[in-house]
């Protein structure tokens, strides 16, 4: 199937393998949060979550705890992990390196050093300061590696980028030690990734940032099928691949600052989303983008409902859960792969 | 006597009238209505203060320490309900599942999100504007729970009750008054000292006992801890030095190299206090307060008493 808009300048193109999977993936997502809405601490059945979602019950309890904990909770996991899928996405294919991740290569940890500069030494601040931050600091170490590291060589832009994770991780923890314990402990809160304290003003600020950026990277995605085949190729069929990977670097940050922003740095979502989805199918950027996204968000989702059931009512933040399953699922992965081929 | 009666009535009707409460705090205003029966706590050392006034809380937050529940021993024989225990982060739900009729949040570190999230659940007290998440003075902890109670009058008392105890231990305690006191840990490769401000010195200062002006003069950013060089220990070479520790295993502090050297410890008169009774400093609550002074009294008279070889703490 093929979408073309704008005078052919935005034109994708979906398999219909692809839609069969995209299909098959967002109605487990969609089971997914209807399995999300009905767990948790306060008990409630089924029938009570459908007749308060459609307002049929009037019970004020049953409605805060869906419309005000479990809802945004629910979708801002499905979110985050989607722009962290499409951040790592991008990545991979703009270093043409299967290791990329933003919080591999210090994108992540350099929005995490500004957010725990913010809390510390300017505790007041709010609004949406923390985003704002939380984009410099990324787009800093994202320019520093572009900057040291040269375009188009990918094995020392990933090197470049592992140095200066090191790098600024030890900074934040420095930064950690110094301030007032209070604030260290509301930062390290916020360090250990979760989606418990979500709301809505986050899930807006989620769901505008991934559906401008998947309009976005699905602009690009013709682009990315040369580029997977070579600079001189790519260059050779008309890409002009400077222009596009500073927009790519650039998106990239955006979406992986964006997400760690509202729910703290989550390890292995970008790492580990777009490498399942080549897993699921082999196919065309475009499809490959939205598979990855719906994947990244039905990880951290899982993820999240683990740590809220297992042990239930202490609560484990998502971000332990992703490094948990992530980095063995990760191993599995590259074993699997090397056995196939 | 129709004056009296007229006064008393009038007085009645004014602890009557204490409800609807409004309270000011960082976050804003709390209002309410009504005397509440099913309080929730989301304070490390809130359920204390809360059975100190005889309310059965109907949600507690676990703060450390291997008690059932986390219930530590003062507080054990007045739980008789059955409180949701929050434990990690806070589960919104869980106390929502309590279904409480205000939440007490005055020594919790609670964020803004925080506060807007519990304030949905039932009205929040949080802590004035200005003050430290956990710099509440224990008397001021006690008495504010006393009010959202209700109850401020039987608050008052019992922080009375222990201040009375304090003036009693001083006043049997005579040699004790102008003595020097240090209440240390050692914090990983440093050791650390509670300054004047904190709590504990500031109980110890009703017993007679001061705090060297040269643990005041090391603070920096931390108005309530400062911590030493383990080479020079020197600040805490003070009449009578307490070690407060989160368990009964002392060998870190024994491993301290200039340990042995300071005249306190050669003259034995150092306290470790134990799991125990630092736990009950720690929660500086109405029921854990009488109970350390209880336990640390026979601690200090032993440590003072002239004779290096005698014992009565923690190390037994």
């Amino acid at each position: 199937m093929f979408i073309r808009l704008l005078n052919d300048r935005f034109s994708v193109k979906f398999h219909p393998q692809g839609l069969l999977w995209i299909l098959l993936i967002t109605l487990s997502a969609a089971m997914l949060v209807v399995t999300s809405t009905r767990m948790g601490s306060y008990p409630m059945t089924l029938t009570d979550v459908w007749q308060t979602i459609h307002g049929a019950a009037d019970n004020t309890r049953h409605q805060l705890i869906i419309w005000e904990f479990r809802l945004p909770r629910t979708l801002v996991a499905l979110l985050a992990g989607a722009l962290f899928a499409l951040s790592g996405a991008m990545l991979q294919s703009l270093t043409r390196n299967a290791l990329a991740d933003p919080s591999l290569i210090g994108i992540s940890q350099g929005a995490a050093l500004a957010v725990v500069t913010l809390i510390v030494v300017f505790p007041e601040v709010g609004g949406y300061w923390r985003e704002i931050s939380a984009f410099a600091g990324s787009l800093l170490i994202a320019i520093v590696i572009r900057l040291v590291a040269g375009s188009g060589r990918s094995l020392k832009f990933i090197l470049m980028g592992i140095g200066l994770s090191a790098f600024v991780s030890a900074i934040t923890s420095a930064m950690l030690t110094y301030g007032d314990i209070e604030r260290a402990m509301s930062a390290l809160a916020w360090l250990a990734g979760s989606v418990n304290s979500a709301n809505w003003q986050d899930v807006r600020i989620l769901a505008f940032a991934t559906t401008g950026l998947l309009i976005t990277y699905l602009l690009q995605a013709r682009a990315m099928s040369p580029m997977a085949l070579g600079t001189e190729a790519a260059t050779g069929l008309g890409v002009n691949l400077r222009w596009l990977g500073n927009s790519q670097l650039v998106l990239s940050v955006t979406a992986a600052a964006l997400a760690t922003a509202v729910v703290g740095p989550l390890g292995f979502v970008g790492l580990l989303a777009p490498h399942l989805t080549r897993r699921i199918i082999n196919t065309g950027p475009a499809t490959f983008l939205v598979l990855a996204a719906l994947v990244g968000g039905l990880l951290v989702l899982t993820a999240d409902l683990i740590g809220r059931t297992l042990f239930a009512p202490i609560q484990l933040p998502a971000g332990l859960l992703t490094s948990m399953i992530g980095a063995p699922v990760f191993i599995w992965l590259m074993l699997h792969q090397r056995t196939q081929t | 006597m129709r004056i009296l009666l007229t006064l008393t009535t009038l007085l009645l009707a004014g602890f009557a009238q204490a409800f609807p409460l409004t309270i000011e705090h960082k976050f804003g205003t709390t209002v309410i209505e009504e005397q509440p029966e099913r309080v929730a706590t989301v304070d490390y050392n809130g359920v204390d203060n809360l059975l100190a006034l005889d309310v059965q809380p109907v949600a507690i937050r676990y703060w450390y320490g291997d008690n059932e529940r986390g219930i530590w021993p003062w507080a054990q024989p007045h739980l008789t309900g059955t409180p949701e225990v929050l434990k990690g982060d806070l589960n919104y739900e869980q106390i929502a599942a309590a279904n409480p009729d205000v939440i007490l949040a005055i020594w919790s570190g609670i964020t803004q999100d925080d506060y807007e999230k519990l304030s949905k659940i039932a009205p929040v007290v949080a802590v004035p504007e200005g003050m430290g998440d956990y710099a509440m003075p224990w008397h001021q902890q006690a008495l504010t729970v006393g009010r959202v109670l209700g109850k401020e009058t039987q608050a008052q008392a019992l922080v009375d009750s222990i201040r009375t105890q304090l003036a009693d231990i001083a006043a049997k305690h005579p040699q004790w008054q102008g003595k020097t006191v240090a209440i240390a840990n050692r914090w990983q490769d440093a050791v650390g000292a509670y300054t004047s401000n904190d709590i504990r010195p500031l109980l110890m200062a009703e017993l007679g006992f001061k705090t060297p002006q040269v643990i005041d003069d090391a603070i920096e950013a931390n108005e309530f801890w400062v911590t030493f060089s383990m080479e020079d220990l020197s600040p805490i070479d003070t009449d009578l030095l307490m070690w407060v520790t989160s368990s009964n295993d002392f060998s870190n502090i024994m491993d301290i190299p200039a340990r042995p050297y300071l005249n306190v410890v050669s003259e034995g008169r150092e306290v470790f206090l134990g799991t125990d009774v630092t736990g009950a400093f720690s929660f500086a609550s109405l029921l854990s307060l009488p109970y350390a002074f209880e336990q640390m009294v026979p601690m200090i008279e032993t440590a003072l008493d002239g004779n290096p070889d005698t014992l009565a703490d923690a190390r037994q």
